[in-house]
Formats: C-alpha cells, structure tokens, sequence
C-alpha cells in the first residue's frame, strides 16, 4: 500500500459513540496536497486517523526513537461536534459537518532527511487537533459501507478553560454530538 | 523534472515543496501555508484563518474559507473583466474585507489578522490558479 493512498478509517458515530462507522480520506484532500507537494498531512492522517505510522522508506527509524508520534484513531477522539459555522459549498454554516476532536502528545511531519522524512512532533501546550467530516448525505462516496469522507486535518489552539476541546467551540461550532469525560 | 501529475509515492517523497495557494472543493477553502511542515489553525471568524508554526510566533499562511461564496459574490466579476490565468489573494482577500465591513474597524484583533495575511499574500506574491478558476468562470 502506498504511503499516499490511505485505507479507510474507524470512528465512533456521531450520534452514537458506542457505535463504529467507517469513513474514506477525501481524493482531493490527498491529491491537492500532492499537487504542492505538501507530505505532513497525509503523515499525520497514518499517524492519527489509521493509528500506523506512514509506509515510507526508513520509519522503522523514527519508530525506534525515544520520542515517536502517538498512534491514534477516531476512537480515541474526546469529543465530536457538527456544524462549522461558516459558509461551505452550497451551506451557509456548514451545518452538515462533522469535527472530531483528538488529543495526541506527539505528532508527525515532514522533514528533508537521508534515513527518514517524517520526524515526531511534540504537540505544543494548548493545541488539538480536530478532524473535519463529510457525512454521506452530503458527498458522493465510493462504498456503501462508508459512512462519510474525512476531509481535513487541523491541529488548532485549545479552549481556555477546557484545554482538551477547540478554543472557543461553543461558538466556532453549531452543536455539541458527543463529550468523552 | 518529472510533472508532479506523472510522480508516484517515492518521487513526491524526494520532491520540492510547491509553495503556492490550493483550493480544496470538498472542504471549500483556499489554502496558503509556506513549508510542509507542523502548523496550527487560528480561525479568526468564519471567513479567515491563520496558519502558525509549532512556537506559535511565525505566521506561515492562511486559510480563507466559504471560497466559492467569496468567488461567487465577490470576485468572478473581477476574473471575468480581465480574462485573468491566475487570482491574486490579496484580491481575495480584500474582497471579504468589504463584505464583513464595518464590524472589522470595530475589532481591532480581526482587523491585525486581515492585515497579516494580506501582508503575507502580498509579500509572498500568493496566487490561486488551476481547476477552480476554469470551473468557476465557465
């Protein structure tokens, strides 16, 4: 498998954390970061969405360091919301939406190396990262067994008073799904 | 130099980065970030975002998102009038200033945020061309 063709990837259901779906890695998101060149996100979509660290030359290296990338899936998301309260294709709130929150320690990027060109990241203070969805209802997708298409990846700053969720999501989104303790 | 459409995965691994504006149609924004590297999202409202590195001091791009609206309303008479190839941002960007209007003089920390990102538009000279701009102006 190919470091840039990532497999489909489990998650607890929006409106039922207990439950598991599977959604697909939006095409575009991978072939526009292709078109720039851009290899952290696709990195961090391995590392953080399917829990593996990306197949590429040499990362047995970076896997036998003292500091690696937290491997994660959507499971281990805190907390999921919907709606991003701005305008997206034909919503004027992005009301179909749906952003997971996650709380790695360390992440992945990219950088230029002879053994390795991934190099772990140590999540700064107040940051999360959040993980945009396209539910099926909304986006053509090629399985029916695929319940939405993962459109973004964006590790942002922290709520001041809840550090584990998105500053200011009572506001930057619509409505609460879920909240893990 | 092999086109970057030709590349498979080994090749993109050892190639340059490409710093230049990319719109992604599913996610209906415009992207500028300067080096493939760790960044963080600062949205500053529902238009606008930062692009910080991982110390949080260097702004490395911005986001500008709702494109197609902003294209839509804002910007195709533009592109159509002068038949252009490309879209500046700092056009982009000057025309969401005009349609969230005065509640920008009246935030000063929104009002800073616009003037970075135009700042680094327009010193970094980012532009947007490709798929979007045909489909759009067709």
């Amino acid at each position: 498998m190919s470091w840039f063709d990532p497999p489909h990837v489990p998650a607890p259901a929006h409106d039922d954390p207990d439950r598991s779906v599977t959604y697909a890695i939006s095409p575009v998101y991978i072939e526009r970061n292709a078109a720039v060149v851009r290899r952290t996100p696709v990195f961090q979509v391995w590392t953080h969405l399917v829990g593996a660290l990306p197949p590429i030359p040499g990362i047995q290296t970076l896997a036998r360091r003292r500091v690696t990338p937290t491997l994660t899936t959507l499971h281990d998301a805190v907390a999921c919301f919907r709606g991003l309260a701005r305008p997206l294709n034909g919503e004027r709130r992005g009301e179909s939406t749906l952003i997971y929150v996650l709380n790695p320690a360390v992440s992945i990027a990219y950088e230029p190396a002879m053994t390795c060109v991934a190099r772990a990241v140590t999540v700064p203070p107040n940051t999360v990262l959040t993980v945009q969805v396209q539910p099926i209802e909304t986006l053509p997708v090629d399985s029916h067994m695929v319940s939405g298409t993962v459109t973004r990846l964006e590790y942002v700053f922290s709520d001041s008073a809840e550090s584990a969720l998105p500053d200011s999501y009572q506001t930057r989104y619509l409505e609460k799904m879920w909240q893990r303790p | 130099m092999t086109p970057l459409a030709q590349m498979d995965a080994g090749q993109l691994l050892a190639a340059r980065y490409n710093s230049t504006a990319v719109y992604f149609s599913d996610s209906d924004c415009v992207e500028y970030v300067k080096e493939d590297t760790f960044t963080i999202y600062e949205r500053v409202d529902e238009f606008l975002t930062l692009v910080w590195d991982d110390t949080k001091l260097t702004l490395m791009g911005f986001k500008l998102k709702g494109f197609r609206y902003i294209f839509e309303t804002q910007l195709k008479p533009i592109f159509e009038l002068h038949d252009e190839q490309f879209l500046d941002l700092v056009t982009a960007l000057e025309a969401v200033c005009k349609d969230v209007g005065a509640t920008l003089t009246a935030d000063h920390k929104r009002a800073r945020a616009y003037k970075a990102a135009m700042k680094l538009a327009a010193n970094d000279n980012v532009k947007l061309s490709g798929d979007f701009l045909m489909n759009a102006a067709a």
